[in-house]
């Protein structure tokens, strides 16, 4: 049984050949294909449309755009829409880029050649988590080890720093 | 008049010596220019009975001719990789929508099974291949910065061995041996060449280290070991000797033709170097040589 097809993704990037790629690739995953050869107009684009995935290219050529790099745009995009998941499309050995990216604010990347079902699952992945809603409990634990860990394992200025007893957090220990 | 003659005999005898001993200076000379021609910059000259002055002189150029060996070997490893660099981003790029619009067109219904199949198939398989040959070279590529520290050579040496057990290791590096290196980039290295002889049919290594004998280096901190890396199996021919350590060439059917020319690179980057030996170790039919530095203590 397939399960229904994610909404909108926005793709860019300014390689014909790779757009075409993208939309055979995709257009079983996703409602919409949508792509850009140029991200300059982007943000008028997603104020228009509504767009659940953007998949951005971080190689483009000099002189295509405006100037402005990749991680200029993506950090337009996450200013403007910081609910949207941006995916990097990077060259080959240019991971030291991805990485940044990451720290911008991408929430994965895919280096070019890719595979085409890796691909669709990291960007399934990345819409999947984005409907989890983690629950109190999980939040809680994770914040509790958090606190311990800072603390370097010392509970009393633990549970100081959490604002509850001792007692309290053995408690909760326990339940963990 | 007596003393005329004695004094004009020792004049004459003097510049006689001087003479003589230009000569013998213009013969250092013309076999450094020998060696030089030659494209061997190793030479190394003795320094012994040479009065103090001239002695400095022929260090220098004895340790001239290592740097220049050593600026020789890097500039070529620089170009390669260069080169390498370049051609790994574009064909990567390119191969990009090569391979996944064949990818998808193969899970196309109208594809599938019909007579497109096969050829779409050989479009989709040859461009990973491509790919894949291409992706061993980024290694060439992304220059790592070594971690220098110390390595214990034997248990090294110990561990390979072990993972090759149908080879038989024997070494006369003594326990323990400290050398300065990149543990990691040192492992592959021994590594590659242990891989190498065992695919060439090789049943035993042997490995042979001696420390090199500066007699002029003696403010040197650091020295080398000269590691003798030798296996019994198949030789390698005189044609393939000039291109053993460039990249993109290899004689085996499945091989990559990184793994020597990625070792030479690993070796210089740690200060080291990696050639074949001049004059194989006994009972060897291929020998290599690594220069490790090592901290004298």
């Amino acid at each position: 049984m397939q399960k229904e097809k994610y909404g909108t993704i926005l793709v860019i990037d300014d390689n014909e050949a790779i757009l075409t790629a993208l939309r055979y690739c995709l257009s079983n995953t996703f409602q919409r294909v949508l792509t850009m050869t140029s991200p300059d107009s982007v943000l008028t684009v997603l104020n228009q449309e509504v767009v659940n995935l953007v998949l951005l290219d971080m190689n483009f050529s000099l002189g295509v755009n405006t100037g402005q790099d990749g991680l200029f745009w993506l950090r337009a995009i996450r200013k403007h829409h910081p609910e949207l998941p941006i995916v990097l499309i990077t060259a080959y050995a240019d991971v030291s880029l991805a990485v940044r990216g990451l720290k911008s604010g991408a929430s994965d990347f895919i280096t070019k050649p890719w595979d085409n079902d890796e691909l669709v699952r990291k960007l399934k992945d990345v819409l999947d988590a984005q409907n989890d809603l983690a629950t109190l409990d999980e939040v809680e634990a994770e914040h509790i080890q958090r606190a311990i860990d800072r603390c370097h394992g010392n509970m009393k200025l633990a549970a100081e720093q959490l604002g509850i007893t001792r007692q309290t957090l053995y408690n909760k220990m326990k339940k963990l | 008049m007596p003393l005329l003659i004695i004094i004009a005999i020792i004049i004459v005898a003097a510049v006689l010596l001087w003479l003589r001993h230009q000569r013998i200076l213009r013969q250092r000379a013309w076999l450094m220019r020998e060696a030089i021609n030659n494209r061997d910059f190793s030479f190394r000259l003795p320094t012994k009975g040479l009065p103090s002055g001239e002695r400095a002189m022929q260090e220098t150029l004895n340790e001239l001719g290592n740097t220049i060996r050593e600026q020789v070997n890097q500039n070529e490893v620089d170009t390669w990789e260069r080169l390498t660099r370049v051609l790994t981003h574009e064909i990567m790029n390119a191969t990009a929508p090569i391979s996944s619009i064949s990818q998808s067109l193969l899970s196309h219904p109208d594809v599938k099974g019909s007579e497109f199949e096969d050829g779409v198939k050989a479009i989709y398989d040859t461009s990973r291949h491509l790919s894949e040959f291409v992706s061993n070279y980024r290694k060439m590529s992304e220059l790592e910065q070594p971690m220098l520290g110390p390595v214990e050579l034997h248990a090294m040496l110990d561990d390979i061995s072990r993972t090759y057990p149908q080879l038989t290791l024997q070494t006369n590096v003594p326990n323990p041996t400290t050398v300065r290196a990149d543990a990691g980039m040192l492992r592959q290295v021994l590594m590659n060449l242990v891989k190498n002889a065992a695919e060439a049919g090789a049943q035993k290594i042997v490995i042979e280290a001696t420390k090199e004998e500066d007699e002029g280096l003696s403010k040197a901190k650091t020295r080398t070991l000269n590691l003798f890396v030798g296996n019994d199996g198949a030789p390698i021919p005189a044609e393939n000797r000039p291109t053993l350590f460039v990249p993109f060439f290899t004689t085996k059917r499945r091989g990559s033709g990184i793994g020597l020319p990625l070792s030479r690179r690993m070796m210089l980057q740690q200060g080291g170097l990696l050639e074949l030996a001049d004059r194989p170790l006994l009972g060897c039919h291929v020998t290599f040589l690594l220069n490790i530095p090592y901290n004298r203590e």
